[in-house]
């Protein structure tokens, strides 16, 4: 089931209905819950399901153990939880790409292997109910959060359906004090989470389903040539598409859980306004980043092993990050240029932090539109179909040629709407986009909530599956 | 408590106060809801295409989309359940082989294809809605679909013609109101077209600009490259009818212009009696029919929807005659058996 479905209004209608019963007790609820987020995961396919309760329950067992060993005796327990939970990731996730690389490593060396072929589909959201599974097994075996000693409500922490398929990553110390404190719908959480739920739905729905999306994906389809302006208005476009689309999901995550009485961390920090690409990562995506700089970037030695290491582990980092998004060479490579980004940032912070003090906001505005223009040349990998069409297209964006025919009317919005985006994120660079919604007067709430409403209702175009969900 | 409650008031004033007024300037220049085409919908029926023992699947692009009338099949073969998959100017091969490859369809289908639908551009044109149902649908969507039936039913803003982009890019390149159309589909995606409002000529136009282009004769397909096509359709027959089920290939009438062209681009007897003679399947050339080969099509091409009763009959009796379909549903296996025999034996019938 997807926020942007008919389907999920009727059935977050009856979940509030059902959540908030008077008479229920907090356990009971609980349950709903629960319930309530299996229907919504077996509705996108009943068999998959089976597959997150039974990788969750793993998990949740395997911790339990962990936590009733003795210190010494925890490790196992841990391998056992990173090659289940890697182990399956790798099974759906990376099966064909290893098996394909594999192939075409031993045909170098002269080896004709033809493996059999499997059609796998992948189960929607696999890479953040494992990370976030496998994160609670880590912060076991490292004492930090205390085991759960209940099934259902471990169940209820992995597959929530707000933030099941698509984020937030949530940590589990993040989300147990939640589960044992009983919560309901209140007039605060209400206002709040359907704020943010219709902003998401416009971001998902009329920002990058009808703007940018159609724009995006003609340039970006395998096999077509593309000339300069086209190039950069399909890059252009398909920035606004990523950022709305994946963005748009985790403020409606937010809002329903608001609706509910929960509490979701943010993801997003209005990262096209960021300077620097260290500063984009803590924009961008935030959950994940700090997945990685907590579970990965930390243990492989983080910058406490001197200049160079502290290098590796940033390229480190960002390839395997890459790889997270998608088993394409692709994604390795948008992740390598993030990775390189930031290790050029690091070697040349003295430099930038002189240039910093002598322009002053002039240069965090020059940092941002330099580092807009590298993530811009970085989505190119991350969207096109292979390094081929990516060469091409970058090509097209940096050796002008004279071939550009007039662009259409409907890649003149989107560059408008892209740069009312962008303005946005810098005017709301330092903002909290939930205090700002708590501060509007009733007047202010209604006339937003009307015109989200209205562009949601007029824009009934093709509806698109969000781009984080492959991943 | 208050604020929220101000907020939603406020809310749901301006926003049905907007979306009402905009409904009533569209109705109110002539436009009407319609059900919208696509993948989810095409999906709900290729679902039940499986689902149900008895379907009697439509496959084929616009002719058949809009000639089949749902309520004269149900009267006349009360013991079939009429599927709809074909599509709007897309040959229907890549929908036969995704049933052949369904090991839970036993259904019949009546496949409305020319020899072009046999060339090699043909085959995967109906493949993305393939996918779709493949890969992306799901109860979830099914049940999304259902419900915006009822809303695209009802409201004329429900068509994509009158999003806020599609408004905002008329208004850029001063393209005036959105086209009136004269075809649309019912939820079930049986459709209708209406010739009284809409432009007979312009198929005709387009034909001749088309024969214009290629100096008279549009672009032959040899032999050779068409063939293997019919040898895959074949084999994708085959596949269905061992599971109990059967097709039926049908050339539907054309007139006119039309007729001669497609007669000159596919001869007959080179292209579609060589797969006549190579096919399990039954076939049925509609120009052998003369209840179908006269019946009037106003762009040479397709039925004007006050005709579709009439040829849906002539088509239904033209299958019953031949033993290809039985008006009743047949009382044991043995019953049958002779129609199983005759299509192994490969007599179309044509």
């Amino acid at each position: 089931m997807t926020f942007d479905s008919l389907t999920f209004v009727v059935f977050f209608i009856a979940v509030v209905a059902m959540f908030n019963l008077p008479g229920l007790s907090w356990s009971a609820r609980k349950s709903v819950l629960l319930g309530a987020s299996f229907l919504f995961y077996g509705a996108w396919n009943p068999p998959f399901l089976l597959l997150l309760i039974g990788s969750a329950t793993v998990d949740w067992w395997l911790a339990l153990r962990m936590a009733q060993a003795r210190s010494n005796r925890r490790k196992p327990w841990l391998i056992v939880s990173l090659v289940a939970n890697l182990g399956l990731l790798g099974l759906f996730k990376y099966g064909d790409f290893l098996r394909d690389n594999t192939q075409t490593l031993l045909a170098l060396v002269g080896i004709d292997w033809q493996p059999a072929t499997f059609d796998i589909l992948l189960p929607v959201g696999i890479s953040f109910y494992t990370f976030q599974s496998l994160s609670y097994c880590i912060d076991v075996y490292r004492g930090e959060v205390r085991v759960q000693k209940s099934l259902r409500d471990y169940l209820l922490f992995v597959g929530f359906f707000p933030q099941l398929v698509a984020g937030p990553i949530v940590r589990y110390h993040d989300f147990s004090a939640q589960l044992h404190t009983p919560r309901r719908t209140t007039v605060d959480g209400f206002t709040l989470g359907l704020s943010l739920l219709l902003i998401g739905l416009f971001e998902k729905i009329v920002l990058a389903d009808s703007v940018f999306a159609p724009v995006a994906d003609p340039i970006f389809k395998a096999g077509g040539t593309v000339d300069t302006a086209s190039a950069w208005t399909g890059t252009i476009a398909f920035a606004g598409q990523i950022f709305c689309d994946f963005a748009g999901y985790s403020t409606c995550a937010i809002g329903c859980a608001a609706m509910l009485g929960f509490w979701l961390p943010d993801n997003f920090r209005s990262p096209y306004a960021a300077s620097g690409f260290s500063d984009f990562w803590r924009r961008w995506h935030l959950s994940l980043s700090t997945w990685l700089r907590d579970y990965l970037y930390v243990p492989l030695g983080g910058n406490r092993g001197g200049s160079l290491l502290t290098l590796r582990n940033l390229m480190l980092t960002m390839l395997l990050g890459g790889l997270w998004h998608g088993a394409a060479w692709t994604f390795v490579a948008w992740g390598a240029f993030h990775g390189l980004m930031l290790v050029l940032e690091r070697v040349s912070e003295p430099a930038i932090a002189a240039t910093s003090r002598l322009l002053g906001g002039l240069g965090t505005l020059l940092g941002g539109l330099l580092t807009l223009l590298g993530v811009l040349v970085a989505w190119v990998w991350f969207r096109a179909p292979d390094f081929t069409h990516a060469a091409q297209i970058h090509a097209a964006m940096f050796v002008p040629d004279d071939t550009s025919g007039p662009i259409s009317a409907e890649a003149k919005i989107a560059w408008i709407a892209f740069g009312l985006m962008w303005s946005m994120h810098w005017l709301w660079r330092h903002h909290d986009l939930r205090r700002w919604l708590r501060q509007r007067g009733a007047a202010t709430l209604g006339l937003i909530w009307a015109t989200l409403i209205v562009a949601i209702v007029l824009s009934p175009g093709v509806s698109r599956a969000f781009i984080y969900f492959q991943f | 408590m208050r604020r929220a409650l101000a907020a939603l008031a406020i809310a749901l004033v301006l926003s049905a106060t907007a979306l009402i007024a905009l409904e009533r300037h569209w109705r109110g220049r002539g436009y009407t809801p319609i059900i919208v085409d696509a993948p989810d919908l095409w999906s709900l029926q290729r679902a039940k295409a499986t689902a149900t023992p008895d379907a009697l699947v439509f496959l084929g692009a616009s002719r058949t989309l809009y000639a089949i009338d749902r309520d004269t099949v149900r009267a006349r073969l009360p013991h079939h359940e009429p599927v709809m998959l074909a599509m709007d100017g897309r040959y229907p091969l890549a929908t036969l082989r995704d049933l052949a490859a369904d090991a839970d369809f036993r259904g019949l289908v009546v496949c409305d294809i020319d020899g072009a639908g046999f060339a090699a551009p043909s085959i995967d044109m109906q493949q993305p809605e393939v996918e779709f149902y493949r890969h992306a649908f799901s109860p979830s969507r099914a049940a999304h679909r259902l419900i915006l039936n009822h809303w695209q039913l009802r409201a004329v803003i429900a068509r994509s013609d009158f999003s806020l982009l599609r408004s905002a890019v008329r208004a850029w390149n001063d393209e005036g109101e959105p086209f009136h159309p004269y075809q649309w589909l019912d939820r079930r995606r049986f459709g209708h077209i209406d010739f009284e409002r809409g432009d007979k000529e312009a198929q005709k136009r387009e034909l001749a600009a088309n024969l214009e282009r290629f100096g008279g004769h549009l672009p032959k397909i040899p032999f050779v490259d068409w063939w293997p096509q019919v040898e895959a359709a074949n084999g994708w027959v085959r596949a269905i009818q061992a599971r109990g089920g059967d097709v039926i290939f049908y050339a539907s009438p054309t007139s006119g212009q039309r007729r001669w062209a497609e007669e000159d681009w596919f001869p007959r007897a080179e292209y579609w009696d060589r797969m006549v003679a190579s096919t399990s399947a039954k076939t049925l050339f509609a120009l052998d029919v003369p209840a179908l080969r006269d019946f009037p099509l106003p762009d040479d091409s397709h039925v004007d929807y006050r005709q579709k009763p009439a040829y849906t009959n002539a088509l239904i009796d033209a299958l019953v005659e031949r033993n290809f379909i039985a008006p009743t549903k047949p009382k044991t296996e043995a019953a049958m058996r002779p129609l199983a025999i005759q299509s192994a034996a490969g007599d179309g019938g044509t």
